[in-house]
Formats: structure tokens, sequence, C-alpha cells
């Protein structure tokens, strides 16, 4: 670690792995829920574990993005963060807000609308949160040396603030509803969220292997556009069947389908320069998240995304359990190995130690990396009985959530050992071995 | 970057005139009535078609875009793109000639 | 992209912050082959995902006429392949307009570098009145977007191509104010590329039947 301010992302990085740890609980009560209806149901309905399940989610990876900004902003520009106060207060504003929300739902106070359920104040508060960030960020940026992965980064994170402001505006005719709620949800996770993510996969790739920086931000270009030119009218295929025109389709499938090439693009990305680097880099936990990430992106959004993406397919699949294992399988893949691959490579500098727990860091990347992908084969194929069962032959709802129980039971076990491995993956991370005397006072090479 | 040298102005001047006659040409092809069996008559002038919309798209390719000067990967990959075009494009007629059969 | 005025100003190896830098780490460009092709590498990223687009809608054109060659053909017979053949030449002339440019701008003459931008330009805005009379014929005989696959299919695929030709024009302008020569080259690679999307566009739904 160079630069003081870079500590602020530990605030951040904490926060995020609180957050993180919160959702997989909260998932596992929802697993429980699919096998005992009545689990909890006195205390926490269904709807409420998984509103907490979902945001917990999404604002730990926020809050994974910003620590990553502001670990890798000081670097890439040299030069402090701005102010780092209004970081940490930016911190304790939004875990603020975070709790509020929290409380707010186990009062039955939301607005209903996944994902973006929070009541106004606290959508309210989220934008003031990221002004503060933008603000900071920017002017830091401005100040400093000018590099493709800061650049990128800090356009994706504009971006983010500027699509959640459609989470405002929320039509009363259903269609139209659906149609802003996309902008935000499709738009960041295939649009400016792979932005964040090639940026922060370069930044690691020119940390870890050495190859010029030249060479790797070519590629990121690459991929930015590839993303962008996929992604934006990708949107389509959520406009198949919800009452939008019919044009859609033929937009949905084409672009939506093209959409696997920028995943593509990082899993080739990564392990070239792995192989052209050739080099050992002492934190061999981060580099396997970060390749892990490009890999199981690649799955989870590119496969699983392509499986149901064309409107003729989509049209029995919509909404069904193969939504839900491509959902799993995509955040994790994409995003939370995207953010443990940077908290991973992060922590030891700035706690001023050699990688640390690489072992037991491993141990959990391949438990829970094997425990989704066991989650997302259940879910997929409870999914295509349910397609056949429900949406071919006629069955009744609730009557083909009982033939397909076997399969949420073998999700609940899934669930299970992901909360296994997070624990590990947390537990590595956050509680650092006592220093042996002899080599206190080592650090990691070349700092 | 490299450095291109652009074609001469005659031989874009050449490429413009063919392309052009050929446009004439396939549009002809579309008016007149081709003899022969109704295999021939409504095979044939697609097959014309695509040959001339790939030769104007080669044309374009490496004289205009400068693809002359490229390695012959990159002029493989173009051939391969305009080959499958075509080939969708033709073997679709095919379909439909013989489904109505 | 050495001495191109784009790159990035930054030092080659700031790997040294994390690991001693790689030896023999030769620069081969990095650009995996782009790098050979004229204009800005990124360029041809736009231009190979385009030709993957138009590609694709062009097949999914063709596939779905098999389903039904006669309500295609119906169809297509409100097209004017006359409009579109004219169309066809503009967008040619056009192109030989942007290598004249581009053979300007090599020799160093500027301005008639920009007058040849200019025709290409202007021939590429006639290309747009053609295609808004045509559209104007088709709203006025009560054709729209909805009234069928055909025609679903028609104004996407030609309204995309009409997009880019507006981008194109932006572009070339964009280019007519700054050009250097590799400016110069990356407008008018896309230009061409809208002129090679539309020599195949064209046949496709104006003519096979
Ligand atoms: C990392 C990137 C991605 C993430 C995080 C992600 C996540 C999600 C989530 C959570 C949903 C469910 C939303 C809801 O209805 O509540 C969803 C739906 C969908 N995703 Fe993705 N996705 C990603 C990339 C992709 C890609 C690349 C494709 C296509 C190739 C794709 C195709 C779809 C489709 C078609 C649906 C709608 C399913 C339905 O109709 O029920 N996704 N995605
Ligand atoms: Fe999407």
């Amino acid at each position: 670690m160079k630069y003081q301010s870079q500590k602020v992302a530990l605030y951040y990085i904490y926060g995020a792995l609180t957050l993180f740890a919160a959702q997989i609980v909260f998932g596992v009560v929802a697993g429980t829920v699919y096998v005992f209806p009545n689990f909890l149901s006195e205390v926490l309905p269904f709807n409420v574990i998984r509103m907490i399940h979902t945001n917990a989610l999404i604002v730990w990876l926020l809050m994974g993005y910003f620590g990553a900004a502001y670990y890798l902003l000081p670097e890439e520009c040299e030069t402090e963060i701005h102010s780092p106060k209004l970081a940490i207060i930016q911190f304790w504003l939004f875990m603020a807000a975070a709790l509020a929300a929290v409380v707010c739902y186990i009062l039955g106070i939301h607005e209903g609308r996944e994902f973006l359920e929070q009541p106004l104040p606290i959508k309210v508060a989220i934008v003031v949160v990221a002004l503060i960030f933008l603000y900071n960020s920017t002017l830091t940026l401005l100040k400093g040396r000018k590099t493709a992965i800061s650049n990128v980064l800090i356009v994706g994170l504009w971006f983010v603030a500027l699509l959640f402001l459609f989470a405002f505006y929320n039509p009363a005719n259903l269609s139209l509803d659906k149609m802003y709620w996309w902008y935000v949800i499709h738009l960041w996770v295939e649009g400016v969220w792979e932005l964040i993510m090639a940026s922060i996969l370069a930044f690691l790739m020119i940390k870890m292997t050495g190859v010029d920086r030249e060479v790797i931000e070519k590629w990121l270009y690459v991929m930015v556009s590839l993303s962008l030119f996929t992604g934006i009218l990708g949107t389509g295929h959520h406009y198949l069947w919800i009452g939008t025109p019919g044009y859609w389709q033929w937009i949905g499938n084409v672009f939506s389908t093209l959409e696997i090439v920028p995943f593509f693009a990082m899993v080739v990305f990564c392990f070239y320069m792995v192989w052209k680097g050739g080099r050992e880099h002492p934190n061999k936990a981060a580099l396997l998240w970060a390749l892990g990430c490009s890999v199981m992106a690649f799955f989870g959004a590119g496969v699983w995304g392509f499986m149901h993406t064309i409107s003729s397919i989509n049209y029995y699949s919509h909404g069904t359990q193969i939504t839900a294992a491509h959902g799993h399988l995509a955040f994790y893949g994409a995003y939370v190995m995207l953010n443990l691959a940077i908290f991973t490579y992060a922590l030891p500098y700035l706690r001023g130690r050699a990688p640390y727990n690489q072992q037991l860091n491993m141990w959990g990347f391949w438990i829970t990396t094997s425990a989704m992908a066991f989650m997302t084969f259940t879910l997929t194929f409870a999914g295509i009985v349910q397609v056949h069962l429900q949406r071919v032959l006629g069955m009744a709802y609730m009557e083909v959530q009982d033939q397909i129980a076997l399969f949420y039971w073998m999700r609940l076990g899934a669930g299970v050992v992901v909360l296994i491995g997070v624990t590990l993956i947390i537990w590595s991370l956050v509680v650092v071995p006592r220093a042996r005397p002899a080599t206190g006072a080592v650090r990691q090479t070349g700092k | 970057m490299m450095e291109h040298k652009t074609v001469s102005a005659r031989t874009a001047t050449w490429v413009w005139g063919v392309a052009s006659t050929a446009t004439i040409l396939a549009l002809a092809a579309t008016f007149e009535q081709v003899p022969g069996g109704a295999l021939i008559a409504r095979f044939l002038p697609v097959v014309i078609i695509m040959a001339v919309a790939s030769t104007k798209a080669w044309l374009i390719l490496r004289f205009y875009l400068g693809l002359r000067n490229a390695q012959g990967s990159w002029t493989g990959l173009f051939a391969a793109f305009l080959i499958v075009i075509v080939v969708g494009v033709v073997f679709a007629q095919a379909a439909i000639i013989l489904i109505d059969q | 992209m050495k001495g191109d005025k784009n790159t990035v100003d930054c030092p080659v190896r700031d790997v040294a912050v994390d690991i001693a830098a790689p030896e023999g780490d030769e620069d081969t460009g990095g650009w995996g082959g782009l790098e050979f092709l004229p204009g800005h590498p990124l360029i041809w990223v736009l231009i190979l995902s385009e030709l993957v687009v138009f590609g694709a809608f062009l097949l999914v054109f063709s596939a779905v006429r098999i389903m039904d060659p006669a309500g295609f053909a119906a169809d297509q017979l409100h097209l004017s392949p006359l409009a579109g053949g004219i169309n066809t030449i503009i967008l040619l002339t056009s192109g030989l307009c942007a290598v004249f440019a581009m053979r300007a701008v090599e020799h160093g003459k500027l301005l008639s570098c920009r007058v040849w931008l200019g025709a290409t330009a202007l021939l590429g805005l006639v290309f747009l009145i053609v295609k808004l009379l045509e559209y104007g014929a088709k709203i006025d005989a009560g054709i729209t977007i909805d009234t069928s696959t055909f025609f679903t299919l028609y104004f996407l695929i030609t309204g995309f191509h009409a997009l880019h030709v507006v981008l194109g024009l932006g572009i070339l302008c964009v280019v007519g104010i700054w050009p250097s020569r590799i400016n110069i080259e990356t407008g008018t690679a896309f230009w061409h590329m809208v002129d090679l999307i539309w020599v195949l566009v064209f046949p496709v739904i104006y003519l096979v039947r």
C-alpha cells in the first residue's frame, strides 16, 4: 500500500463482508422456507426474507465496488484520495441506509418492486451516498494520472448512479413499470457493471501478471466496447413477452445472444494475461478468484443466460426456476467473485502483511464455487421439470411445486455448503494470523 | 497502426464502375423472366443476385476498406463471413423451393 | 500505437510496484492483429461487431422467410427495388469520394480532403432522403413495423442501417474538423462498412424472392 488514504477501503471491505454474511444467512433461511413452508412465517414472512437476501447482495456488491475504487484509485492516479474523511462519512451513511431498509422491510414498509423495494427516503439517501462517492472519486481522478482503468471504472460508477435514477419513476402501467425497471437492473448487470468488472480485472492483471499496462489497456477497451455494444440493446431480452412491441423480440434475440462475447473475451483475457505474464505472484488466492470470476461469469451469465434468452424459449421459461438458476450463478460468478478477488488481493496490503490464510481462502473458493454450481444444476433441473409440467402440460402452479420438492431439498443442501464455504472465506480474510516474530516486519514483495 | 497504401484513383474508379454496373445487372435479373422450369427460374436469379452482392462486398472490402494490404487470416475471416451469408440465403431459397414441390 | 496521440501517457512498467518486470516481453502492439488493418484498431472492433449483427439479422430474415415465402413475396411487392438500387449506387459513389478524401490527406491536401469528405457526406444525405421517402410511402400505404414479420424485419434492418448512416455523417464531420491521417482513415473505414452492409442488405431484402 503506497498511499495512506487507501486505508478507507478497509471500511468498505469489512462492511461488504458483513452484509455478505447476512445475505447468505437469509438465503439459507429462504431456501428452508421452500421446504418447510411455514418456517418463520409468523415472524418473518418469505417476501421479507427474500428482500433482505437480494438487497443485501446488491448493497454489498456496490459497497465492494466503492472499496475497490478507493483502493485502486490512489495507485492508478498516483495521488491520495481527495477526502478520506468524506469517504468514511459516505460509508456510514450507506451502512445506515442499508440497515434502515432492513428495519423497514421487517416492519412491512417497502415499495414492492424487486431489488428496488427501498422506501423513498432510503432511495434518496442512496443517491446522496452515490453523489458523495462520485464527487470524491472524480476529484481524485482529475487531480492525478489518468489511466484507462481508472477512467473506465469511474465512468462505470457514474452510470451506475445515473441509471439508478430510473428507480424513482414507477408508472402505474405494469408493462411500463417493468420497462423502466430493467433500465436499472439489466443495464446495471449487463452494461455498466461489466465496465467495473473489466476494469477491476484489468487492474488485478496488471498487478499480478506483470504484463505491460499498454497491452492490458487495449484489451480493456475492446472488452468494454463489446459489453456496451451487446448489452445495451440486449435489454430487448426482457421485452419479449411483457406487452412491449413485437420488434423487441428480434432485437433481444440477436443482441442478447451476442452478450456472451464480452464474457468470453474476459475469460480469454485473464488466462492469456496469466499465461503471457508467466509470473508467480505471491497472492495465489487472489489470482484464483480473478480467473475463477471470469470463468464462472462466462457460465453463469453467458451460457446460463443464453439458455433462455431466445424469445421462443423464454416464452416457456420466463420467471421459472430456470431464471433463478441463471440469476444465482451469474451474480455469484461475475460480481461476488470479482469482489472477493479484489478483497483477497487488497487486504494483505491494507493490513501491511504478506498474503495470509491462502490455503483456507482457496478451500473457501472451491467449496463455495462447487456448491453454487450444484445449486445452479438443481435449480436448472427444477426449472426444466417446472416448465414442462406447468407451461407445457398446464398443471397448476402449486401442484408443480410439490413435484419439484426434491430439487428444493438439494438446493437447501447446496445453500448450507455455500454458508460453510463463505464462513471460511470471510474467516480467511478477516482473521489475520499473528505474525511470526522473525518475519514480523516482512511485507509483500517489492513494497 | 501501420501505414497503409490507399488504392490509386484509377483502381478506385474501376471498382466503382464494376460495382455500379453489377448493381444494375442484378436489378435487371430480378425483373427478367428466366427461361426454364420452375426450379431454375426461381433458383438461378437468387444465385446471381447473391453472387453480385458478394462480389460488390468483396470489392468494397479489398479496395475501399483496404483489406488487400492485410494478412491472409483477415482476408479469410471476411471471406468466411460473406460465404456464410451467401450460403445461408441460397439454402433458404433452396429450402423454399423444395418444400413447395 | 507508438507515436499515436491517443496513447495514454503512462509508464510502461507499472508492474514494478508489485513484482519485478518480466524480461523480454516484446511489445507486439497488443491488438491481436487489429493493428494491421487501416484506421484505429477500435473501429475494427465496431466494424466486426456490426458485421456480425447485420449478418445475423440477414440470416434470421432468410430463415423466417422459409416459414412464409408467399407472405414475404407479397409484402416485398410494396418495396421499390429501383429506390434501393439507386441508393446502392449513391452509396457506392459516396464510398468512392471517401477513397478520394483518403488519398488527398495522404498527399497532405487538406482542402481537397475536406471537399471530398463533404461530397461523401452529401451523398449520404441523399441516401437518407431516398430512405425517408420510401418510409413515407410505406406509412402512407398504412404499413408499419407491426404490419407483418416481413415489415418488422424490414424496418428494423434498414432502420438500423439508416441510423448508422446518420452516425457515419457525424463521424465524417468530426474527422473533417480534425483531418489527421489516422482520423480520416478511421472515419472512412466506418463509412465503407456502412456501404458494405447496404450492398448485402439491399439484395437480401429487396431482391431475393
Ligand atoms: C453478470 C451478468 C448477469 C447477471 C448478474 C444476471 C442476473 C439476472 C437476474 C437476477 C435475473 C432475474 C431477474 C428477475 O426477473 O428478477 C436475470 C434474468 C434474465 N437474464 Fe440475466 N444476468 C446476467 C447476464 C445475462 C446474460 C449475458 C444473458 C443472456 C445471454 C442473460 C439473460 C437473461 C434473461 C433472458 C433473463 C430473463 C429471464 C426470464 O424471462 O425470467 N442474463 N438475469
Ligand atoms: Fe438482462
